[in-house]
């Protein structure tokens, strides 16, 4: 029989249970939580008094896998030439080993996972996989250990989608989905400019794609694929429907166009991510005129208990930008002049990665930044907010800590809003805003809310029948401290983490869904795959051993 | 002095980084002797490889024996002499600030790459990408001297942003390729592609020169007082600069990025 865990007498929070700060024991056996007996005696009892106990973190909107995080590691070797960029081999006290790794914006695999552990998160999604990026992306979240792990397979300039969606076949776009869900072994779709990065590879720069505009070939709209997509996965009852990559991703003015996207799911479940990026007002083109729109947008997430969001937070500093958003990398290189990689994903996707650096002293870097904050503090019910900086476009999944403190503590917030030009005080409502977080709402937007968002059961909560996924945290005033080093990490009751030593380095599953469909409704896809597709469609997808755990 | 004798027995990479001569300076030689240095995927105490002997506190190292495996040497120096009497590895002088490196054999690649101040000499031939930029860098050497007797290999002065490299002997190709600014002098031949989408930037070709690129523009002939003046400060440097004249014929370019970049090729007079 399995044995038996107390954690004692810590403050617990554990949102999805209504529990906030009370003192209580958790109990765990056999890696989920447990609801012990009255006469229960634990065979181990973990001392948690004066502790903070939290599930484990979960992170819905990163990049840690595939083709574009690869190229990232390889276009920032700059990242990484000290020696203290690099981490080495090490023995663990319980056996086995860490694996040696680097530092930087973009971490090595191994490296990865044991930052997330050191953090206290045990689950973390990569938001942009190309189909034909899966089994790369697969062998690299194998080299992902400690936490669970999964991705988004991008689907908004899909050719078949496209062809199907303008030729009115939903029944059709909702077999392709499930089968390309199911073959990619992914646990989401994700739409990235839809139809504006097919549009870019065909004509190039000067390309609008607002949500009308038709991408040449294919007789589709933006709004046409979103709502296609989006009416598919929500019919086909996935875990996470769909995730959204906005049109116009960083272009002044584009706030418009988000609201449009949210308007035209009309009231099926979405998730837009990194919203920061797509709040923008000001005339198209005109950086100097940008200003923030997150009040407008925020009303109407409030509105509208079908949206989520996650920020996309950016924090001042050196980082790498990568995304599926092909033309965003294009209009990046075009402003920051420094190396840059893209790439033409066949009939699925396209990709950008390139440096970028945040300055606090830059008007444009500082609004981002304190849009950002807005969102979290406009948002009124947390469940619909996930913290997030899109590590690591806004910056590192490693300022997590640091976000906490701006979101908890008001003072040190407008101390460091007090440090950027004074525009942004005029061009945002941040200054107005009182707000500060609690440790229940930050144990909500941290893991709670996004486990909620993506289906996940098992996670978020520290209920029976949950994963024993859970870390306790000794409290500070200094919340970025607090949350920096956490006391303990557990993974399905296995101590992963204590005092910022890695304890074990092997667990860990990759998640992701199988669906059912019609596959006589896909009986003509072999022949179209092996006409448009550099590979055989026999040797597509992914087989059940190509996934760890 | 300091003296650092190797006692190395084979090819396996040796890094000195981290071992400046400043970072040493208030420990005695037993100190230095246990300190850790990588060989290959270990770390191993200084004493093992080297024999270590005197007194680092005047900032005056001498590397004695077969050092063409050991790397960084005079990494991220910011004063004092470093003379290394033989053959040195890859990045010597990588990021040095100030103070002296000479060499009395030849260097590895990336010798003085993405310097930034003080002075190296090498008395043999260099390896690629002297004074150089590091992969995935936007620009390389921003200031200090190189000077090499002998030959350097491909990408001299790649992303140069500012400073002086002279090569006594030839020059591989894509000479001053991607050059921002910062002059590059090339006494013997050198190979094709030369300047090679430079921005600015001074790039004196005074010996055979290979085929330039079409993107390279003839202005004029003239003898440059630029010129003149660096050679004798060559001259007070100990170069022999007697067979080298100042007449030559001005290209712009690469005019792919700009053309604002200068070109010297050698009149021969």
């Amino acid at each position: 029989m399995a044995s038996l865990t107390k954690i004692a007498g810590g403050t617990v929070y554990d949102p999805a249970n209504r529990i906030d700060g009370d003192v209580s024991d958790v109990w765990f056996s056999g890696g989920k939580i447990v609801e012990p007996s009255a006469d229960a005696k634990a065979d181990r009892t973990i001392d948690a008094s004066g502790l903070v106990v939290m599930p484990g973190g979960v992170d819905m909107h990163c990049h840690i896998a595939g083709p574009k995080v690869n190229v990232g590691r390889k276009l920032r070797a700059d990242d990484r030439r000290r020696p203290g960029e690099a981490l080495e081999r090490s023995r663990l006290q319980n056996g086995g080993a860490t694996r040696s790794g680097t530092f930087g914006s973009v971490p090595s695999t191994f490296v990865t996972a044991y930052k997330y552990a050191g953090l206290g998160y045990t689950a973390a999604f990569d938001a942009a996989v190309p189909p034909l990026g899966a089994r790369q992306a697969h062998q690299e979240l194998a080299d992902t250990p400690t936490i669970d792990r999964g991705f988004y397979t991008l689907v908004g300039n899909n050719h078949y989608l496209m062809e199907q969606i303008a030729a009115g076949e939903p029944e059709q776009v909702e077999a392709y989905l499930a089968w390309l869900l199911t073959a990619t072994k992914s646990y989401a779709p994700k739409l990235v400019n839809p139809g504006g990065v097919e549009t870019w590879k065909q004509g190039g720069a000067g390309h609008s794609t607002g949500l009308d505009d038709v991408v040449p070939h294919f007789n589709v709209t933006p709004r046409s694929i979103i709502q296609g997509i989006t009416a598919a996965a929500n019919s086909l009852g996935l875990p996470h429907p769909v995730h959204i990559h906005c049109n116009q991703l960083g272009m002044p003015g584009n706030w418009q166009t988000t609201l449009a996207t949210m308007e035209s799911i009309d009231g099926l479940t979405g998730h837009l991510s990194h919203i920061q990026f797509h709040s923008y007002g000001g005339g198209e083109g005109e950086e100097s005129s940008l200003d923030s729109r997150v009040t407008q947008l925020a009303d109407y997430v409030n509105a509208h208990a079908n949206l989520s969001v996650d920020v996309g937070q950016i924090m001042f500093g050196q980082t790498t930008s990568m995304t599926g958003d092909g033309p965003l990398g294009y209009y990046l290189r075009n402003i920051y002049g420094d190396r840059w990689y893209s790439a033409d994903t066949e009939v699925e996707a396209g990709c950008g990665v390139m440096p970028i650096e945040y300055k606090n002293k830059n008007l444009m870097h500082a609004l981002q930044w304190a849009i950002g904050l807005e969102w979290y503090l406009l948002v009124v019910d947390p469940w619909r907010v996930v913290m997030s900086t899109d590590h690591p476009n806004g910056g590192s999944f490693l300022a997590y800590p640091e976000v906490v403190r701006l979101l908890m503590d008001r003072t040190y917030r407008r101390d460091v809003l007090a440090s950027c030009p004074a525009g942004v005080r005029e061009k945002t409502v941040l200054a107005d805003l009182d707000r500060e977080y609690t440790l229940g709402e930050i144990a909500i937007i941290t893991r709670a809310g996004p486990a909620r968002l993506l289906g996940l059961k098992q996670k978020g909560h520290l209920g029976p029948g949950a994963d024993a996924d859970i870390t306790l945290y000794t409290p500070s005033d200094n919340y970025a401290e607090m949350f920096q080093l956490p006391r303990m990490v557990f993974k399905a009751g296995v101590l992963l983490v204590e005092n910022g030593e890695i304890r074990t380095a092997t667990m860990g599953q990759t998640l992701h869904v199988d669906v059912e469909y019609d596959e006589d409704r896909l009986a003509s896809l072999p022949d179209w795959f092996n006409q448009r597709y550099s590979i055989e469609f026999e040797n597509f997808a992914i087989d059940a051993a190509e996934v760890a755990g | 002095m300091l003296t650092i004798r190797s006692r190395l027995t084979d090819r396996i990479p040796v890094s000195f980084a981290g071992l400046t001569t400043t970072a040493l300076a208030s420990k005695a030689a037993p100190e230095i002797q246990r300190k850790l240095v990588w060989q290959g995927n270990r770390q191993l105490p200084m004493a093992e490889l080297f024999e270590v002997a005197g007194d680092p506190s005047d900032l005056k190292w001498r590397l004695e024996g077969d050092f063409s495996a050991v790397h960084h040497v005079a990494a991220e120096l910011s004063d004092g002499q470093v003379h290394v009497a033989g053959d040195v590895g890859r990045y010597a002088g990588q990021t040095m600030r100030g103070g002296t490196l000479t060499v009395e054999g030849d260097a590895g690649d990336w010798l003085g790459a993405e310097m930034l101040g003080g002075r190296v000499v090498v008395a043999g031939d260099t390896g690629n990408h002297a004074g150089a930029a590091l992969p995935a860098s936007k620009v390389g050497m921003r200031g200090g001297q190189i000077v090499v007797r002998g030959s350097v290999g491909d990408y001299a002065a790649e992303a140069m942003r500012r400073g002086w490299v002279t090569v006594l002997g030839d020059c591989g190709e894509w000479a001053g390729y991607r050059m921002r600014a910062g002059t590059l002098m090339v006494f013997g031949a050198c190979g094709s592609r030369p300047g090679a989408s430079m921005r600015r930037g001074t790039l004196a070709l005074l010996g055979a020169v290979a085929e330039l690129l079409p993107t390279f523009r003839y202005a004029c002939d003239y003898e440059p007082q630029a010129l003149a003046l660096m050679l004798r400060a060559l001259s007070a440097q100990g170069v022999d600069t007697g067979q080298v004249g100042t007449r030559v014929a001005l290209y712009n370019g690469d005019l792919l990025e700009g053309g604002r970049g200068e070109l010297l090729v050698t009149r021969g007079e």
